[in-house]
């Protein structure tokens, strides 16, 4: 006890002798009180939290005046000097901080993979998802707002032709964003998804930024800086990779990727359905450097090189041959960003070039093209809660279209007979505007304007948009976006051979609403309802003729979950919703659009296991896409063929597709520094026919189903990384 | 005694705000008390006064590495119990990323050994939230920052004892185990007793390792050696409710 008194003794005598208390209320501006504030005198840091009734009380030893601090965050932090008059309990308010919140990441029509807050997928759940053989365009498409209109890769985005949505590779434009062309679809995207860290995609709605897009916008992100060193040894059984990332300097990350695709071992294996010949190969191969200068600078260079080959038999009553694609293509591009005093920079300069050489029996296309781009986008907060967004983009572009026939009018000829080539240079230059406005804690609204002028078109657009995201309630936000989009059509309608010189940019007019509960947890629901008018299209006829102006429109309504089940099964559900129509180029009348396919839908459980193995399963159903049936054929004696006649346009459907894929991995760590991957998948394991067109007779009286080139399927292999 | 305690107590409390030198040493003393109190109550909740010690001092020197430090091992510790106590997942994850990022900031400033071997474990809770794909993403990177960590203080006991959780949570296929982690644990009670932190500098743990090598123990079916390592985290710390409410007696249960 004794030695209690001495300890209290010297305690006490230390003790401020003029200790006073503070006291006092902490409310909102509406007068809600504020719970969990943080109040303190700044000088001593004494202090205590507001209750749940917004109360504080505290002792200090600050001789006044002194400058007492409240701070909680969502509000703007107060600072209020108490003198010896302030003895009262105190009452202060707090005003609500829009800037100091996490901002709305939520926008109408826009799903992101990342490892950012508010991403909607990671690209790890990208790559593993089952049945897209770690596609980024047939991950994509798994996505609401997407239809299954082919068994390609293309995106044919909320009742929109494929060739309306655009593909960015770090700011600069894509070329040919799908690979190996057959007629009925292209097997794989473009881009190695393990090389990316990040994906954007906008079935619509999309801002002022982007330009010469119709439907869709695809942002994608390589990968920059490296931790460390790290490599990536990838065989399956129609692909072999490798990666490897070198961390030269602490500022310095260099990286190098290469991908040989051939599917001769994969139709050994499962059934060559279509009879490629050759069966469809191809490379591609990077090499990117990432340089990191002072605290906020940044260049990237990358260089992407790719070539495929296909050959695919055409049997169809006009003709009887294959039909052989050969397709080359490079990017380079650097991007840099920067903060220079309070603007945030972000260029980017590219230049593309695309090499399509396809031979149709003795026809065969030669067609070139070459782009250079320079973009080039200053951000700056402009006030609390305010950032504004403008810049610009300057497009150089030269096709080349060479159309030939083969003479051979003697055994060994090699002669050919040019049918037509045009070179057609073209440049585009566009510049937006951007506001990103939280003029609320729970509001954010983006107005923007963007204008284009392409020398194809010789007018100018102007393109309002406008977006706007609204917490209703914690959790779920509504979300709506307006706006006008042009997009110059394909230079080879520009010229007389095929179409006219006096093309309008064919315009959309897109309106969507919808509501979004979850968005930065493990659940996720969101609902779309949209609209698209169309007007000035140019559409190609049967007979390869430009048709201008068309017109259409696209009414949707997409849904998108994606959640934990029961027994540790996570889920995601989209339901796609359509009705697309336009104008019938051969008729001139409003009929379904060639890619009005009327619902989509794909539901993957995947399931994952402590012990390193992965199961999941991918079902995926969609209507049948229209066509035109021929109802009659009349000979021609002069030209030896049989001329359909065709029906009401698009008038009839396929029978739909439906499609279950499974996939099962394990990943195994080797010590440290090194991870396996082991995996197998089966695709269309019900083997569903999935029609995706008719081959006819040469009277065109009988035909027989053209089966999708994915019957059931089995894929395996395995990937190795270090680092 | 009760007044007498209250008393003390609230003289304790006073005493480091009023005696604050130029440097933050002082406060860092104070959170490490206050976050000691708030894991004996073993409520989410009560970590709010320390984060708002921690945000006073930020307040005034934002940039300070011990005070970034302690917040973080704040929000870790009430991360811990969000997941495990109130099976609060989603808030904890929160708690983890801001937690991460303090740890981050401190480690570019200070280079204190716990610093990393923390931010391992809070990729450790991010694992554990996330599944195999966390793992994949961040499990090397957790690695690094234990081999960090080791590199900073080879005898550090919190360190060790630290990524010998990593390891007893750990699948063994990945690199965990309980014999690795019971060779962590045994090399940190060794080590906590020659321990001499610098004033401000962490100073936590000595009970927990022994409790935590009781559970290796129990873990590889040794209930003798557990209950001795119990005792003697009983010994160290008489009012340890982790070990006397739920490890003795899951022990007890064990031996029925």
């Amino acid at each position: 006890m004794r030695r209690y008194r001495t300890l209290l003794l010297v305690l006490l005598a230390g003790a401020p002798l003029a200790a006073q208390p503070v006291r006092g209320v902490i409310r909102s501006v509406d007068g809600t009180p504020v719970a969990g504030a943080n109040v303190f005198v700044l000088e001593t840091l004494e202090g205590s939290l507001a209750d749940t009734t917004g109360r504080f009380a505290f002792v200090t030893t600050a001789p006044r005046p002194f400058t007492l601090l409240v701070k909680r965050l969502g509000f703007v932090e107060l600072r209020r000097i108490l003198t010896s008059a302030d003895t009262a309990v105190l009452s202060l308010t707090l005003e609500r901080a829009t800037a100091a919140l996490a901002p709305i990441t939520v926008r109408a029509g826009a799903y992101t993979a990342g490892e950012e807050r508010g991403a909607t997928l990671t690209p790890l759940e990208v790559v593993t998802t089952p049945g897209t053989a770690a596609d980024i365009n047939r991950a994509i498409q798994l996505l609401p707002g997407v239809q299954a209109v082919d068994d390609g890769t293309a995106l044919f985005v909320r009742g929109g032709d494929y060739t309306e949505t655009k593909v960015f590779m770090n700011e600069a434009q894509l070329l040919n964003p799908q690979q190996l062309l057959t007629p009925t679809g292209t097997f794989v995207g473009t881009v190695d998804p393990f090389q990316l860290e990040g994906i954007y995609f906008s079935s619509g709605g999309f801002g002022a930024r982007y330009g010469n897009a119709l439907s869709g916008v695809v942002g994608l992100r390589t990968r920059g800086e490296a931790p460390r060193h790290a490599g990536t040894l990838g065989v399956g059984l129609a692909a072999t990779s490798a990666d490897l990332a070198l961390r030269v300097h602490p500022r310095l990350t260099l990286r190098a990727a290469g991908n040989r695709t051939n599917l001769s071992p994969f139709f050994r294996v499962n059934q060559n359905q279509r009879g490629f010949a050759p069966p469809p190969s191809g490379h591609d191969g990077s090499v990117s450097a990432t340089l990191r200068y002072g605290s906020t600078g940044e260049v990237k260079a990358l260089v992407l090189d790719q070539s495929n080959l296909v050959g695919v038999p055409i049997d169809d009553p006009a003709f009887s041959g294959t039909f052989n694609s050969r397709v080359g293509s490079r990017l380079t591009v650097v991007t840099w960003k920067d903060v220079l005093g309070s603007w945030g920079v972000l260029g980017s300069a590219s230049e593309g070039t695309l090499d399509r050489r396809e031979d149709f029996g003795a026809f065969r296309l030669n067609a070139d093209q070459r782009q250079r781009q320079a973009f080039l986008q200053l951000t700056r907060e402009v006030a609390r809660g305010a950032t504004v967004r403008l810049g610009g983009e300057l497009e150089g572009q030269r096709s080349a279209i060479r159309g030939s026939l083969a003479a051979a009018n003697a055994p060994g000829d090699t002669t050919v007979r040019s049918l037509y080539a045009f070179v057609q240079p073209a440049t585009r230059i566009g510049g937006f505007v951007e506001l990103e406005w939280q003029p609320h804690d729970r509001l954010k609204v983006v107005p923007g304007v963007r204008s284009d002028r392409s020398t194809l078109t010789e007018r100018r657009t102007v393109d309002p948009r406008l977006s706007f995201a609204w917490e209703v309630v914690g959790g779920v936000t509504a979300t709506a976006a307006w706006g006008i989009y042009h997009q110059v059509a394909d230079p080879l309608f520009y010229d007389d051979a095929f179409g006219r010189d006096a093309l309008a940019p064919m315009r959309a007019m897109q309106s969507i609403v919808g509501v979004q509960a979850g968005h930065d947890g493990p659940v996720m629901l969101r609902l779309e309802l949209y609209e698209k008018r169309y007007r000035d299209l140019a559409v190609l006829d049967r007979a390869y003729r430009v048709f201008a102006p068309a017109q259409g429109t696209s009414r949707g309504v997409d849904l998108f979950f994606k959640g934990r089940l029961p027994g540790g099964l996570t889920s995601r559900t989209t339901l796609s919703l359509l009705r697309a129509e336009r104008t019938d180029p051969e008729t001139g009348t409003i009929a379904a659009a060639a890619f009005d396919v009327r619902r989509s839908s794909a539901l993957i459980v995947e399931k994952a296991f402590a012990n390193g193995f992965r199961l999941g399963a991918n079902w995926r159903s969609a209507s049948g896409r229209p066509f035109t049936e021929v109802v009659a054929a009349t000979f021609d004696a002069t030209r030896d063929l049989f001329v359909p006649e065709y029906g009401p346009p698009n008038a009839e459907r396929f029978s739909g597709i439906r499609r279950l894929d499974l996939s099962a991995s394990r990943y195994r760590p080797l010590g440290a520094h090194a991870q396996s991957v082991l995996y197998v998948t089966v695709s269309n394991v019900l083997n569903a026919t999935n029609v995706q067109g008719w081959r006819y007779s040469r009277d065109y009286r009988s035909r027989t189903p053209l089966p999708s080139i994915f019957n059931r399927s089995l894929y395996f292999g395995a990937s190795l990384t270090w680092q | 005694m009760r007044v007498l305690v209250l008393l003390l107590t609230t003289a304790l409390a006073t005493v480091p705000l009023r005696a604050q030198a130029p440097g933050t040493t002082r406060w860092a003393d104070s959170l490490a008390v206050l976050i000691e109190a708030a894991v004996e109550r073993g409520d989410p909740a009560a970590f709010g006064p320390a984060i708002a010690l921690a945000d006073r001092v930020l307040t005034v020197t934002p940039a300070d590495g011990a005070i970034l430090h302690y917040k973080g091992y704040a929000l870790y510790r009430q991360a811990t119990l969000l997941i495990n106590a109130a099976n609060r997942p989603d808030d904890a994850g929160k708690v983890l990323e801001e937690a991460a990022d303090l740890f981050t900031r401190s480690a570019a400033i200070l280079p204190w050994p716990e610093t990393p071997a923390l931010h391992a474990s809070v990729l450790g809770q991010q694992i554990a939230l996330g599944g195999v794909i966390a793992g994949m993403r961040l499990g090397g990177r957790a690695d690094d920052l234990f081999a960090q960590a080791i590199r900073l203080g080879p005898d550090n006991p919190r360190v060790l004892m630290l990524r010998g959780i990593s390891a007893l949570f750990k699948p063994r296929m990945f690199g965990g185990g309980s014999d690795k982690a019971r060779a962590d644990f045994q090399r940190a009670v060794d080590l906590f007793p020659k321990q001499a932190p610098a004033p401000g500098a962490p100073r936590w743990g000595h009970a927990e390792a022994w409790a935590w090598l009781g559970q290796a123990h129990a873990a590889e079916k040794d209930p003798a050696a557990a209950r001795v390592a119990y005792a003697r985290a009983m010994e160290l710390h008489p009012d340890y409710a982790w070990v006397r409410d739920q490890l003795l007696p899951a022990l007890d249960k064990v031996k029925r």
